[in-house]
């Protein structure tokens, strides 16, 4: 029979004992932490990250690279073409020697953490393209120290792209063709104005409202921006019900006096 | 008696035979050269008879489809001793897997000549002396590591001009002066390069003595037009037995 004495004791024996089962649920490593709160948070109906399971075997785990022939740490996630979608994955700073991202054609929705190159300190390659990512390129591309390739072309990102990306030391790649990104291109991008980087049309293509050096296009403006012409359509649409409640009630009360 | 001016054939006759070797084959004779050098305190080298006609019935070694030996997959083995000048003669040879054993001594220039070498792993050894310059020849090498070792020295410039070159470790050592960032060292972070006291360069945080602080970038040449992106993912790293049990064969 259990005294009530040894009570406290006992409380304190099963806390410890669910905090500790509680802390291995959660991942043994930095390193199955940043995965498995990729896993969690993202939408897999391929089951393509089933074989995300056995902490003791990460480096086996499909799209997982790592760096000292399958000793953690984890240096690649090349994810490509998995049919994954969710918002960009968290955890990654977990994945401390995490050197290349790859995931391409997925159906990502953005936006891209501003924080990228604070997250990912070592990112050599990023490959993003062909996905949904939505919202602005991050200014913070530039503080990535060893960033060479960053592949964003074929997504929804908007706004500006920030002068201060082409800063990135090691940037030899950058493709952000087919977007909707708009304005000028920066000339740290084009090699005038002394900037120190000079990119091909090709990376820049396919944004109809995007110009200068090195495309040729007119600059265009872009219309009112999607809020305010879904703010009109929504005033427009109660206006339409408002008038068309008016008119029926006008029929309804022309056809009772007759 | 057999006058004197008959035995002049006879060396003419052996160096003829110099191809096939005394155990009748070169790359067998190079690999049982590395043997006499090796303490095996594991016995994985048992079946490493120089008297085979050649080594790819050995267990540890893989041939290609010209009995030319491709792979030498030794990694745990539980093997001391030194590495050899003689396997400088696997021509072929694309996978050199000698990691996590208890090797000593220095890496033969000889390494070099490996120019079919995709991965050279001796990390995890007690090997020291510096890194050569002729692994720069290495021009199909796509993995070099080499970390938690004693190595000395400067890393070779060389190493940059290897084009292929995706995976880096030399960390872990004893390495001094200045880390090179050009060629293929634009790929390589301060994970390749740490635990190494003596380095110092913009990439592991330490100005090296009499430069001047980091400078700018250098000025960025055109880029060529973006090739179509085909998704593929890195090659593996080589998939290897963890255990030193003999491949079966």
């Amino acid at each position: 029979m259990v005294s009530f004495r040894r009570l406290p004791g006992i409380l304190a024996f099963l806390v410890t004992l669910v905090a500790v089962h509680l802390q291995c649920a959660s991942g043994q490593s930095p390193d199955s932490r940043c995965l498995l709160s990729l896993k969690a948070n993202v939408s897999d109906p391929y089951g393509k990250l089933s074989s995300w399971t056995d902490e003791t075997r990460i480096c086996y785990w499909d799209g997982v690279w790592c760096f000292k022939n399958f000793d953690i740490p984890v240096y690649q996630l090349v994810l490509a073409n998995f049919g994954l979608s969710g918002s960009w994955p968290t955890g990654l700073s977990q994945c401390t020697s995490l050197q290349t991202l790859d995931l391409s054609f997925n159906a990502f929705t953005g936006p891209i953490p501003t924080s990228i190159c604070d997250d990912i300190p070592n990112l050599v390659t990023l490959d993003a393209q062909h996905n949904k990512l939505g919202g602005l390129i991050p200014a913070g591309f530039g503080s990535c120290k060893y960033l060479n390739d960053i592949y964003l072309n074929d997504n929804q990102l908007e706004g500006e792209i920030p002068a201060e990306v082409a800063l990135a030391p090691r940037l030899t790649h950058f493709a952000v063709a087919n977007n909707d990104l708009s304005g000028v291109i920066p000339s740290t991008f084009n090699g005038q104005d002394g900037g120190t980087r000079h990119f091909n049309v090709s990376s820049f293509v396919g944004n109809t409202y995007l110009c200068g050096a090195p495309l040729t296009n007119a600059c265009k403006s872009k219309p009112p921006s999607d809020e305010n012409s879904n703010l009109g359509a929504i005033i427009g649409g109660i206006v339409c019900i408002v008038l068309g409640i008016l008119v029926l009630s006008g029929i309804l009360f022309w056809l009772c006096i007759r | 008696m057999p006058p004197h001016h008959v035995a002049w054939w006879r060396p003419l006759f052996l160096i003829a035979l110099m191809p096939i070797g005394v155990f009748g084959n070169l790359e067998g004779d190079a690999l049982f050269a590395f043997r006499q050098s090796l303490i095996d305190s594991s016995n994985v080298l048992q079946s490493w008879d120089s008297t085979l006609v050649n080594p790819c019935t050995w267990f540890h070694v893989t041939c290609n489809a010209e009995n030319s030996v491709v792979r030498v997959d030794l990694g745990n083995a539980g093997l001391s001793g030194t590495l050899v000048p003689q396997l400088g003669l696997l021509s072929n040879l694309q996978y050199l897997e000698l990691y996590s054993n208890d090797l000593s001594g220095v890496i033969p220039v000889e390494l070099g000549n490996l120019t079919a070498l995709v991965s050279l792993d001796l990390y995890q050894n007690n090997l020291n002396g510096t890194i050569p310059d002729s692994l720069g020849q290495l021009s199909n090498l796509q993995f070099l590591r080499l970390n938690d070792n004693s190595f000395t020295g400067n890393i070779p410039v060389s190493l940059t001009t290897i084009t292929g070159l995706q995976e880096l470790d030399l960390s872990y050592n004893d390495l001094f002066g200045e880390v090179p960032t050009n060629g293929s060292f634009s790929l390589f972070t301060s994970i390749s390069f740490v635990g190494n006291k003596g380095l110092c360069g913009a990439v592991v945080g330490k100005q090296c003595p009499g430069q001047p602080p980091f400078s700018p970038p250098p000025p960025h040449t055109a880029t060529p037009p973006l090739p179509p992106h085909t998704a593929t993912p890195p090659l593996p790293p080589p998939s290897l037995p963890p255990d030193t049990t003999p491949s079966p064969y």
